[in-house]
C-alpha cells in the first residue's frame, strides 16, 4: 500500500462485472492476439534449418524494408507507423529467438558464465528495447481544452512553489513569473512553500543563521509580490512532507506543482484546467519541463551549438507515449493535480525517493486517469555540474528501482495491463548501467582472457545481429529523433552506468535505505575541469585498447577464429570510440553567467533613438539581462549606443525597454549586437513576462534545438570532439602525472634536508 | 581288384579336390581405395586379408598388378610383399618394364583365422649417390587393388557344436564375398515375420560390414546355413521328433543341416529357435540376437528372460555421443607412433547421427596430447584432416624435440558430415640436415597418446527429407530409435520372396546402424500407431494412398512419372516434368521410394516395389552391394537387374518434407520447414496482419483517449 490513507482502496469489481469486461475485451483483442499467435509460431519455427544465404537474406530484406519505410515520411503516421515498428521488432526477436537457442553453447564453467552474463546483459537490452516499443508505439498529442467564459465556472487553483536550499533569487523570479499567470486572481494562491527556513533548521546551530536570513528574505519577497509564505517545524518526509503541510493550509480545487526553479509561463493554467472540467476521473495533467542552461554533457558534446537536452526525449516523445496507455505519470514540478485525488490517498506518497511517480501510481490504481499536455510551459534550470547531474540522476534511478522492488507495477493490483508495462518501464530501464558495464568489459574477456562468450559465426551476425543493431539504430532515429542525436544515449548511458550501477545494485540490496536529496541549481560552472568519473573511461579506454591489440595479435595467429575475433574486434573499437567520447563528454565546461542566455528565434522592433530609425530585428539570444540580435543597417552603431526593445508580451501588450549595445560584430547577416537591458527595478517583471510568459518561445526553442544535421556532420562532431577529448583528458592526466611526481620529488628532497 | 579299387580311391580323392571352392577376390574389396601409391625411398602399405575361421584354406595365390616409375634404379629399387610381416616375394622395380603382373603363392601356413596384413613394401632410389631428395616426385610404385587380387581355395570346416560359435564361426564378418542365410519360418504371419526380422536383424549385425543375403521358406534349404523359428511343435515337425526336447522357455539348438539327399552335412548348421508359445520363441529370437560372446559352450539352451538396457535414440555402431569426452583409445586409436620420413597416416572414423544439423558456430574439440623426435626440420609438421579436408597442420618446429600436452583444436562442425566421418593423422616428418647429407631416420618419429581427447559439441537434429542415401548411411529414419521402436514393416502380401526382400532390407538397416531391431514390427495390414514405416510389396497389393503420396504414382487410372527437366548445379534445384501415362514398371525392376507418410506428417515411409514378387527380392539382393548402396539417394531409385552388375537410376522427384528427433511435424511445420519463401509470406502476412489488427484495435481507444 503506498498513500498514506490505507483505508481508501480500489473498489472491488464484481464478477458479473468481470465476466463482461473480459469477453469484450477478448473479442475485440481477438484478431490481435491471432496475428500475434502466428507471429510468435513462426519465431518459434525459427529458420535455423534454411540455408544460410537465405537466413541472411531475410534479415537484409527486413531491413531494407525497414530503411524504405524510415525514408517514406507517411510511415511516421498510423498504420504505416505500426509496420515500421513491427519490423522492427520482428528484428529483435529473430535474433532473440536466435541468440536463445542457437548461440547458448556450454564450453566450460568460466565460458558459461561469461556468456550468461552477457546474455542476460542482452536479455534487458530487448526487454527494454520491446517496452520502449510499446509505450512509444502511438504518442498522444493532445488538442487543447479552452475554458469555459463564464469565469465563476473556473476551479480555484493553489500554486506550490516548493524550496529548500536554493538561491532565493531563483524562487523570487518562479514567484514572480507564477503572479503573471494568467487566470482570475481571485482564484489563484501563490505559496511558496520554504523547507530551508524550517523551525528545526533555525534552531540548529550550524544552520541557524542561513535559515533565519532565509526565511527573513523569502517572507520578503511573498510580501512584495503578495503571495503566501509557509513553512513548518521539521523537515520531515522532504518535499512530499512539504507539500503535504501545505496541502493542510489550502484549499484549492487545483494545485499546480512548481520546482522553484521553474519559472512558468503565462498560459499555463490555460492550458491545463480544461482538461480537470472535461473529466471528473482526471487527477494529473503533467506539462513538459523544459530547461534554459544546458546538463554537462550536452555543453560538452553540443560544441557551442544548439541540442537537445538529454530530458526532451522523455518529454517531447516518451511521455506522449505514456500518456495514450494512460500512464502520463508526477514528474513533480509543472504539473497540475486535482486536490481531492491528493487527499484521498492522504497526500504524496512518500516510501520511494521519487514520491512523484510513486503518488501517481497509487491514483492510476484507484482508477483515476492522467493527461499529458506536451507544451513547454515553464523554464527550467538543468544540472550544472556533474556532481548535480549525477545526484539528479542517482535519486530518478533509485527512486525507481524503490518502486520496482517495493510495489511492483507489474503484479499491483488495479493497474491495466499497458499502465503496468509502462510503469514497468520506466523503473526497469534504470539497470542500463549494468548493461552498459558489461558490453565495456565482454570483448576483453574474449580477445584477452579467451572466454568463449558469443558463440556465434560471421554470417550469423551478419544474418541476425547486424540487422538487429542497425534495425535499432533506425528505430531510435525514427522515435527519438528529433530529440536525440546519434549516439548521444550512448554517451549518456556510459557517463551515467559508472554512478548508477552501484547506486541501484545498492538499492537493490536495501530497498528502504536511500533518501531524498535535492538537486543543487544554479550554481554555475566557475573553472573548466575533468571529472572524476573519467578514470573509470580511461579504464575502459586502456582495457579495449588492449583487447583489440590482443585481438589483432589473435587474427593472425588463430586463423580458425578469425570470424569471431573479427566481429569482437570491431566490438572493442567500437568501446573505444565510445569511451573517448565519453571521456570527451566528462570535460565540464565553464559556466558562469548569472541568467542563462536561450538561444531564440523570431524578431523584434528595435528602436535607435539618435538616428530615430526602428529596425526589425532577427532575435539569436535571450536571457533576464539582455539579448542579442541580428540586423542588416546602413549606419554604423557605436559601443554603448543607446536603443530601446519593443517587446510584446505573451499576451500582446507591448512593453518597451531601454538597453545598451555592449558587444558588436560583422556577420555575413548583417551586424550582430549584444544590448545589455537598462530597465529599473519596477519594470523587472516586465522583463520577466518578455522573457518567460510566452509558452510560444519555448515551443520554437524546441524546433531549434530539434534542427536535424546529417548523419555525417555528426559523426564527423563527434569524432573531433572524442580525438578533442581524449587529447585534453590525456594532457590533464599527463599533467597530474607530472604534479604527482614532482611533488613526490620535491617531498623526498624537502625530507632529506630536513634529515641534513 | 586292387587296381579298380586304387582308382576308384584316386577318383574319389580328386572328387574331393574338385569340391573344395575357390574364390577370386579383387584387392580392391578388401580397402576402398583404387590403388595404393607408395612414395619416397622408402614406403610401405597394408591390406588386411580375413580368413574365416571355418575355411580351411588349401591354397593362396597373390595376382599383383603394379606400375613403377620410369626414373628408378631398378638395382636399388625393389617391391617387397610381406604377409603378417613374413616377406613372401620381392622384385626390382625396373623402370623398363614398368607394368608388371606378379604371381606369388602365399604359404597358407602364414596365415590365422582372423584379419592378416598383406603389406606391400617398397625401396626406391633414381640416384647412385647419396644425393638424392628422399620424397622425390620420381620416387613412386602404384599398385593397382581393382586389378590385383587374390585366389583362395578351401574347404569348409564342421560347425562346432555349441552356440558361442554362432558369432564367431557361423556369421562370421570375414566370410567372403557373402553371407547368404535361409530362415524357415513356421507360416506366413505377422508374428513369425516379426520374428524372422529379429532374427534376420540379429545375423546381419554378426555379419558386420559384410553382406548377407536371406531367403525364407517352410522348409530348410540345403548347402546354406538355416534358422529355424516357430514353436516346438514346428520344430519336431521340420526336424524330426527328438530334434528339440520338452522345454518351458526359449529355445536356442545348433545341429548339422541334412543334404537335400538326408544326409547330415556338418560344414552348415541348422539353428533352431523354439519354444512352446509365442513369447518364448521371441525370447528365443532376441536372445539368440544378443549372443555376442563366448557363452555358453553348449548346443543347446533354454532362455527365459532376457532384459535388454535402455537405449538411446541416434545410438549406434561408432556414434559418437554430444558432450562426451572421448579418449582417442576409445575411439580404437591406441597410441601410435608415426616414424620415418613418410610414416603415412592414421585415422579415427566414427558416425554422427544422420539428421545431425551443422549450427555454423559450433566447434567440435579436439585435445592432442603428442610429443616429437628432435632435430626434424623446421618445416616438419602434423596435419589433421576432417574427411579429406586438411583442418590443422601443427609446425613441429623445436629443434630439441618437445612434448606436448593438450593442443587445442576447434574443429567446425561444417566439415563433419552425417553418418561415418573420419579423422586423420599424418606425420611430415623431415630430416634436418642438407640432401646430401646422410639421411638419419631414427630421430624422425612422432607420438600421437591415446589419452588425447574429442568432444562433440551438442548438435540439433533436423534433415530435410525425403533421403535414400541416409537409409543407405545408418537405416535412418527407420534407425531413429536403435532397436526399430517407432518403425514398422507392412508387407502388403504373404509372399515369402516379399519377406525375404524386406528381411535383406532390415539387414542393410541393421548392419548400418550396428544394433539389431527388436521393436521392429511386421505386418500385413497399414500399423495403427504412428511411426516410420517400410514397406514391401507387389504394386498392385500396395494401397492406393501409398501410391498416390510415392514421387513416381502408381496408379490404377495411369502412371504419373516424373522426368527431370532442368537440373541444376545443385541436386536441390531439379525441375521435373510430370507425365500421366498408362505404363507398367516392367519385369527385372524394380523401385525404391521414399516419402512423408500420407497419414502421420514428418514420419517416413520407404517402400520396395515391383512387378513380381521375384524382382523384388532380386533387388532387395542388389541393394546389399555397396556398389548399389553408394548410387542409392533421392527419394526414387529405379533398381535394374544386370549383368555383371544391378543398373541404379536415382532422382529427386517428391516433395520435400523436414523431419527430426521427435519425428513427427504438424503439416504446416513440415510444409514451412521446407519452403523458406512460403516460411517469410506467413510470417510478413502475420506481421501485416498485427499492424492491421492493432491500428483498429487501437484507434476507438485513441479517439477515447483524447
Amino acid at each position: 500500500m503506498i498513500g498514506v490513507n490505507s483505508a481508501a482502496a480500489p473498489a472491488p469489481i464484481s464478477f458479473r462485472d468481470l465476466f463482461v469486461r473480459r469477453i469484450t475485451s477478448s473479442a475485440s483483442s481477438a484478431p490481435v492476439v491471432l496475428a500475434l499467435g502466428i507471429v510468435v509460431y513462426m519465431m518459434n519455427l525459427r529458420e535455423a534449418h534454411f540455408p544460410q544465404l537465405i537466413q541472411l537474406a531475410a534479415g537484409w530484406v527486413c531491413l531494407a524494408v525497414l530503411f524504405a519505410l524510415f525514408m517514406f515520411p507517411a510511415s511516421r503516421r498510423a498504420p504505416w507507423r505500426f509496420i515500421f515498428l513491427l519490423i522492427s521488432l520482428y528484428l529483435a526477436l529473430r535474433y532473440m529467438w536466435w541468440r536463445t537457442f542457437e548461440t547458448l553453447i556450454y564450453t566450460d564453467g568460466a565460458d558459461f558464465f561469461g556468456m550468461s552474463i552477457l546474455f542476460m546483459a542482452e536479455v534487458y537490452s530487448l526487454i527494454v528495447h520491446f517496452m520502449q516499443l510499446f509505450v512509444n508505439f502511438w504518442p498522444l498529442h493532445r488538442g487543447p481544452a479552452p475554458l469555459p467564459d463564464d469565469t465563476s465556472l473556473l476551479p480555484t487553483v493553489d500554486i506550490f512553489i516548493p524550496t529548500y536550499t536554493e538561491n532565493e533569487d531563483i524562487v523570487r523570479l518562479t514567484a514572480l513569473a507564477a503572479t503573471q499567470i494568467d487566470y482570475p486572481k481571485e482564484k489563484l494562491r501563490i505559496y511558496i512553500l520554504d523547507d530551508g527556513g524550517t523551525l528545526a533548521r533555525r534552531n540548529d546551530p550550524g544552520k541557524r543563521q542561513g535559515a533565519w536570513q532565509r526565511r527573513y528574505r523569502l517572507k520578503e519577497i511573498a510580501n512584495n509580490l503578495g503571495i503566501d509564505y509557509l513553512t513548518r517545524e521539521s523537515n520531515r518526509g522532504a518535499k512530499a512532507g512539504n507539500i503535504n503541510h501545505a496541502l493542510s493550509y489550502s484549499d484549492g480545487d487545483l494545485i499546480l506543482f512548481l520546482d522553484c526553479d521553474h519559472v512558468p509561463t503565462t498560459d499555463i493554467l490555460q492550458e491545463t484546467v480544461g482538461h480537470f472540467l472535461r473529466d471528473e476521473k482526471l487527477f494529473l495533467v503533467q506539462t513538459p519541463h523544459f530547461f534554459c542552461n544546458a546538463a554537462p554533457a550536452e555543453r560538452s558534446i553540443g560544441g557551442g551549438a544548439p541540442v537537445p537536452d538529454e530530458s526532451e526525449m522523455f518529454y517531447r516523445v516518451i511521455h506522449p507515449g505514456l500518456d495514450f496507455w494512460n500512464a502520463s505519470y508526477f514528474c513533480g514540478s509543472a504539473a497540475v493535480m486535482r486536490r481531492r485525488c491528493l487527499e484521498e490517498i492522504g497526500g504524496m506518497s512518500g516510501t520511494s525517493i521519487t514520491e512523484d511517480a510513486e503518488t501517481a501510481l497509487e491514483l492510476h490504481r484507484r482508477g483515476y486517469r492522467s493527461c499529458y499536455v506536451n507544451k513547454p510551459m515553464v523554464c527550467g534550470l538543468a544540472a550544472e555540474a556533474y556532481a548535480d547531474y549525477v545526484l539528479q540522476h542517482t535519486r530518478w534511478a533509485q527512486g525507481s528501482v524503490q518502486i520496482m522492488l517495493l510495489h511492483n507495477p507489474l503484479f499491483v493490483s488495479g493497474l491495466t495491463l499497458a499502465q503496468r508495462l509502462c510503469y514497468f518501464n520506466i523503473c526497469f530501464f534504470w539497470f542500463f548501467g549494468i548493461a552498459r558495464m558489461i558490453y565495456f568489459i565482454a570483448p576483453a574477456g574474449f580477445l584477452i582472457f579467451g572466454l568463449s562468450i558469443y558463440h556465434a559465426s560471421a554470417y550469423q551476425v551478419v544474418a541476425y545481429s547486424l540487422p538487429h543493431v542497425i534495425a535499432t539504430f533506425l528505430i531510435t532515429d525514427f522515435l527519438f529523433g528529433r530529440t536525440r542525436r546519434p549516439f548521444f544515449s550512448e554517451i549518456y548511458e556510459s557517463i551515467q552506468s559508472v554512478f548508477l550501477t552501484p547506486a541501484v545494485i545498492a538499492t537493490v540490496r536495501h530497498p528502504h535505505k536511500p533518501s531524498f536529496k535535492v538537486t543543487p541549481k544554479g550554481m554555475g560552472m566557475k573553472s573548466e575541469q575533468l571529472n572524476v568519473l573519467s578514470f573509470f573511461f580511461f579504464s575502459i579506454l586502456v582495457l579495449n585498447i588492449f583487447a583489440a591489440s590482443a585481438g589483432v595479435v589473435r587474427f593472425w595467429a588463430q586463423p580458425l577464429y578469425r570470424e569471431v575475433i573479427a566481429i569482437t574486434l570491431v566490438w572493442s573499437v567500437y568501446n573505444i570510440f565510445l569511451s573517448t567520447l565519453t571521456l570527451g563528454a566528462l570535460w565540464e565546461k565553464r559556466q558562469a553567467r548569472l541568467h542563462h542566455r536561450l538561444s531564440v528565434a523570431g524578431q523584434a522592433m528595435v528602436q535607435f533613438p539618435r538616428l530615430r530609425q526602428r529596425h526589425a530585428v532577427n532575435l539569436v539570444d535571450l536571457s533576464l539581462s539582455g539579448l542579442s540580435f541580428d540586423v542588416k543597417l546602413d549606419f554604423e552603431i557605436t559601443n554603448r549606443e543607446r536603443v530601446i526593445v519593443e517587446a510584446p508580451g505573451a499576451q500582446g501588450i507591448v512593453s518597451y525597454f531601454d538597453a545598451e549595445v555592449v558587444r558588436i560584430s560583422q556577420s555575413g547577416k548583417g551586424t550582430h549586437c549584444g544590448a545589455r537591458f537598462l530597465v529599473p527595478a519596477q519594470s523587472f517583471p516586465d522583463v520577466v513576462n518578455y522573457v518567460y510568459g510566452d509558452s510560444r518561445r519555448w515551443a520554437a526553442v524546441w524546433e531549434v534545438r530539434a534542427r536535424s544535421i546529417s548523419l555525417l556532420r555528426v559523426a564527423r562532431q563527434l569524432i573531433q570532439m572524442g580525438i578533442k577529448g581524449a587529447l585534453i583528458c590525456l594532457t590533464f592526466v599527463f599533467r597530474f602525472g607530472w604534479d604527482k611526481l614532482m611533488h613526490t620529488l620535491n617531498s623526498r628532497k624537502r625530507r632529506a634536508e630536513a634529515k641534513a | 581288384m586292387k587296381r579298380a579299387m586304387a582308382i576308384l580311391l584316386l577318383v574319389v580323392s580328386t572328387a574331393g579336390v574338385a569340391l573344395a571352392d575357390t574364390l577370386r577376390l579383387p584387392l580392391q574389396q578388401l580397402t576402398s581405395l583404387a590403388s595404393l601409391e607408395l612414395r619416397c625411398v622408402s614406403d610401405q602399405r597394408e591390406i588386411q586379408v580375413p580368413l574365416p575361421e571355418r575355411w580351411d584354406l588349401k591354397r593362396l595365390t597373390l595376382h599383383l598388378r603394379y606400375t613403377v616409375s620410369t626414373n628408378l634404379l631398378p638395382e636399388s629399387s625393389q617391391i617387397v610383399v610381406r604377409m603378417r610381416g613374413q616377406p613372401v616375394a620381392q622384385a626390382r622395380l625396373n623402370p623398363l618394364a614398368p607394368d608388371v603382373k606378379l604371381g606369388v603363392d602365399i604359404p597358407t601356413k602364414l596365415l590365422l583365422p582372423g584379419y592378416n596384413a598383406l603389406a606391400f613394401q617398397v625401396t626406391q632410389h633414381f640416384s647412385k649417390n647419396q644425393c638424392e631428395n628422399p620424397c622425390a616426385p620420381d620416387l613412386w610404385t602404384n599398385v593397382s587393388l581393382t586389378e590385383s587380387y587374390l585366389e583362395m581355395e578351401f574347404d569348409w570346416r564342421n560347425v562346432p557344436a555349441e552356440l558361442s560359435a554362432l558369432s564367431s564361426f557361423v556369421f562370421d564378418p570375414r566370410m567372403m564375398p557373402a553371407g547368404d542365410v535361409h530362415l524357415v519360418t513356421e507360416d506366413d504371419s505377422a508374428h513369425s515375420a516379426t520374428m524372422a526380422g529379429i532374427v534376420a536383424s540379429g545375423i546381419a549385425r554378426r555379419f558386420d560390414y559384410r553382406r548377407v543375403s536371406f531367403t525364407v521358406s517352410r522348409l530348410p534349404r540345403p548347402g546354406v546355413d538355416n534358422v529355424l523359428i516357430g514353436k516346438r511343435a514346428f520344430a519336431l515337425k521340420v526336424l524330426g521328433a527328438n530334434a528339440v526336447r520338452s522345454l518351458k522357455g526359449g529355445y536356442l539348438k545348433v545341429l548339422a543341416m541334412k543334404t537335400a539327399t538326408g544326409e547330415s552335412d556338418p560344414s552348415r548348421a541348422m539353428l533352431v529357435v523354439t519354444g512352446e508359445t509365442d513369447l518364448a520363441v521371441k525370447i528365443a529370437a532376441i536372445t539368440f540376437t544378443n549372443i555376442s560372446f563366448k557363452f555358453p559352450g553348449s548346443s543347446e539352451l533354454e532362455a527365459f528372460e532376457f532384459k535388454l538396457p535402455e537405449v538411446e535414440q541416434y545410438s549406434g555402431r561408432q556414434t559418437i555421443r554430444t558432450d562426451q569426452s572421448y579418449t582417442l583409445k576409445t575411439l580404437d586409436f591406441p597410441t601410435q607412433s608415426f616414424v620415418g620420413i613418410n610414416p603415412g597416416s592414421r585415422n579415427i572414423s566414427f558416425r554422427l547421427p544422420p539428421d545431425f544439423h551443422v549450427r555454423a558456430n559450433q566447434y567440435a574439440k579436439l585435445s592432442l596430447n603428442f610429443s616429437y623426435g628432435a632435430g626434424l626440420k623446421s618445416d616438419s609438421s602434423f596435419n589433421i584432416a576432417v574427411n579429406g579436408k586438411g583442418v590443422r597442420a601443427v609446425l613441429l618446429d623445436s629443434p630439441s624435440g618437445n612434448f606436448i600436452d593438450g593442443y587445442k583444436l576447434d574443429i567446425p562442425t561444417y566439415v563433419f558430415e552425417a553418418g561415418t566421418n573420419t579423422i586423420s593423422f599424418t606425420g611430415s616428418l623431415h630430416s634436418g640436415g642438407q640432401v646430401c647429407d646422410l639421411a638419419q631416420p631414427d630421430n624422425l618419429f612422432l607420438t600421437l597418446y591415446e589419452n588425447s581427447t574429442l568432444v562433440f559439441p551438442p548438435m540439433p537434429h533436423f534433415v530435410q527429407m525425403p533421403k535414400l542415401e541416409l537409409f543407405m548411411h545408418s537405416g535412418f529414419p527407420l534407425t531413429r530409435w536403435p532397436d526399430g521402436h517407432e518403425s514398422a514393416v507392412w508387407l502388403t502380401e504373404k509372399d515369402d520372396r516379399v519377406l525375404a526382400a524386406a528381411l535383406n532390407m532390415i539387414g542393410i538397416a541393421t548392419q548400418r546402424n550396428g544394433f539389431p531391431l527388436f521393436e521392429m514390427e511386421f505386418t500385413y495390414e497399414r500399423p495403427k500407431t504412428e511411426g516410420e514405416l517400410l514397406v514391401v510389396g507387389r504394386v498392385p497389393s500396395i494401397s492406393a494412398e501409398l501410391r498416390q503420396a510415392a514421387p513416381l504414382k502408381l496408379l490404377d487410372d495411369g502412371v504419373v512419372v516424373p522426368y527431370p527437366v532442368v537440373r541444376g548445379w545443385n541436386s536441390e534445384f531439379v525441375q521435373s516434368a510430370t507425365s500421366k501415362q498408362k505404363s507398367t514398371l516392367g519385369s527385372g525392376r524394380a523401385l525404391l521410394m521414399q516419402f512423408e507418410s500420407p497419414w502421420y506428417p514428418g514420419r517416413t515411409v520407404t517402400m520396395l516395389t515391383g512387378a513380381g514378387a521375384e524382382d523384388l527380392f532380386d533387388a532387395s539382393r542388389a541393394l546389399i552391394t555397396a556398389a548399389v548402396q553408394g548410387q542409392t539417394k533421392g527419394d526414387l531409385v529405379i533398381i535394374e537387374q544386370g549383368d555383371p552388375e544391378p543398373k541404379v537410376s536415382a532422382m529427386e522427384a517428391g516433395s520435400p518434407y523436414a523431419t527430426g528427433k521427435k519425428g513427427s511435424y504438424s503439416p504446416i511445420e513440415s510444409f514451412l520447414y521446407t519452403r523458406p519463401v512460403a516460411y517469410y509470406a506467413v510470417s510478413a502476412g502475420g506481421l501485416l496482419l498485427l499492424g492491421i489488427a492493432i491500428f483498429f484495435g487501437l484507434r476507438r481507444w485513441r479517439a477515447k483517449r483524447r
